[in-house]
């Protein structure tokens, strides 16, 4: 873990150093965010609670989102039209699955439970009443961007881009709630018997559009929203991921002072 | 001025169709409350499983006769000499106005035994066993919507597959039963096949009955 941060600070100081001695080059942040788009996986084997003339109705809930934040260098040339841009991110998965009653929440005990089945063999099937599972993947990434700004209005810049990014797992938790306190104590043991595997390496490309505010002609507010090309699958065990986009906001700065020197090269 | 017009409306436009292709949405997985997964090999019976699903189905003749949601698919009672399984399913059949009529169908097995069957959990010596519906001390009843139909068994068999425990939270809550059947016999003096019989019940509390 030390080496990969050293790694990863060696890299983004190299890369600002090697930006400062040119003009176009600008440092952002970027914070983005989406829900996980997918169905329940089978690496869960989940039954229900209700009885078929149960008054009371319970859902199985799966719900994932993936939320990132990263340091982004940016080379802008063509008169600041195209853009390269790369740098590191830092990407948290979570998804969980838990008993919902919303729709009958007049009926609610605070109680639900869904059954895991979470070992079969000849003679017997061992399940467990669970309150919650939960599961949280980070993944540390480096994105490759190419961006496009066909054109300004004012302070606003409306820009095209396409993107790719690798990344490697770092930490990988999962944590189920179970109903009783003696069962709780085996978490450990059924989390061995299911062994819920998923992927070490999260990758994706996307395609996105987007809006920069240049605020005094030094900071630029971007919003942007990004749409999957094709992403790696079992980044988590409790979706079947299908659809990945995101909304992203950023926040980038000037080296330095390239909008002068952009007016010149247009002058 | 046109031209930046131009521009403005297919960045709006760009945006809002991605925003609604992005919309953030909970994925919501309804619950079935009886777990029949139709078997493609076999059109409206459940596939063959054994996970204690509390279903059942076969082909009587031409006809499905299967489990419903509404009702206990399966009840086990022990006597002192004898054990009785009844299953409860409906005749499933599409009219040519493409309504599904259903008319409740119920068949007890009754078997006279010498053991004494106490709970679900002595099922479980059942595991792996075939049953001969010939065998003399066999008898079946069968109740069609709910009146008694002449019926006789020619021959047939019932394949207990696989009987095992169902321990939820250290406890054995449920005995699974599952396997397939097959039989010829006559009913209302016409003689009938029942084929492709499978059944994956689970018994327990709520459905075995021990009475002295």
């Amino acid at each position: 873990m030390k080496k990969i941060t050293l790694l990863l600070l060696l890299y983004c100081l190299t890369y600002m150093s090697w930006g400062q001695q040119k003009n176009h080059f600008l440092i952002g942040v970027e914070v983005g965010s989406t829900s996980i788009i997918g169905e329940r996986s089978d690496n869960w084997q989940i039954r229900q609670t209700a009885a078929p003339n149960a008054d009371r109705l319970i859902e199985t809930e799966a719900y994932g989102s993936i939320t990132y934040f990263g340091i982004k260098p940016e080379y802008r040339f063509l008169g600041n039209k195209m853009s390269i841009a790369s740098g590191i991110r830092y990407v948290n998965i979570t998804a969980d699955i838990e008993p919902s009653t919303s729709y009958y929440s007049y009926n609610t005990t605070g109680q639900e439970y869904l059954f895991l089945r979470y070992q079969t063999n000849g003679s017997s099937m061992y399940f467990a009443k669970v309150k919650q599972i939960k599961e949280k993947k980070s993944y540390i990434s480096v994105p490759i961007e190419w961006q496009y700004i066909p054109f300004r209005i004012g302070n606003f810049g409306f820009y095209g881009k396409v993107g790719a990014e690798l990344g490697v797992k770092i930490y990988d938790n999962t944590q189920i709630a179970f109903l009783s306190k003696e069962m709780q104590q085996e978490e450990k043991n059924i989390l061995d018997m299911i062994s819920p595997k998923t992927n070490p390496i999260y990758a994706n490309s996307y395609m996105g559009v987007g809006c920069k505010m240049t605020i005094r002609k030094l900071i630029e507010i971007g919003l942007e929203l990004n749409a999957p090309l094709a992403h790696t699958k079992s980044n988590t065990s409790i979706l079947d991921e299908k659809f990945v986009g995101n909304i992203q906001l950023s926040v980038q700065i000037p080296l330095t002072n390239w909008e002068e020197e952009s007016d010149n090269e247009i002058k | 001025m046109r031209t930046t017009q131009k521009k403005i409306w297919i960045t709006t436009t760009i945006f809002l169709l991605l925003l609604i292709g992005c919309s953030q949405e909970k994925s919501n997985f309804k619950l079935e409350q009886s777990v029949f997964i139709e078997d493609n090999q076999a059109p409206g019976l459940p596939i063959y499983s054994e996970w204690g699903y509390n279903t059942f189905g076969a082909y009587i003749d031409r006809e499905v006769f299967r489990s419903n949601r509404t009702t206990s698919p399966i009840k086990v009672i022990s006597k002192k000499d004898t054990l009785s399984v009844t299953i409860n399913g409906v005749i499933a059949s599409i009219s040519q106005e493409q309504n599904i009529n259903e008319i409740p169908l119920s068949m007890t097995l009754s078997w006279a035994k010498e053991k004494h069957y106490l709970s679900h959990t002595e099922l479980l010596q059942f595991d792996n066993q075939k049953i001969d519906l010939s065998a003399e001390n066999l008898k079946i009843t069968v109740l069609k919507n709910g009146e008694k139909q002449p019926f006789s068994i020619l021959g047939g068999e019932i394949t207990i597959q696989k009987a095992r425990k169902l321990i939820v939270d250290k406890r054995w809550l449920r005995t699974i039963v599952s396997g397939t059947f097959n039989l010829k016999a006559t009913l209302n003096k016409q003689p009938i096949s029942i084929r492709s019989g499978r059944f994956d019940f689970g018994i327990g509390y709520e459905n075995f009955f021990y009475l002295k």
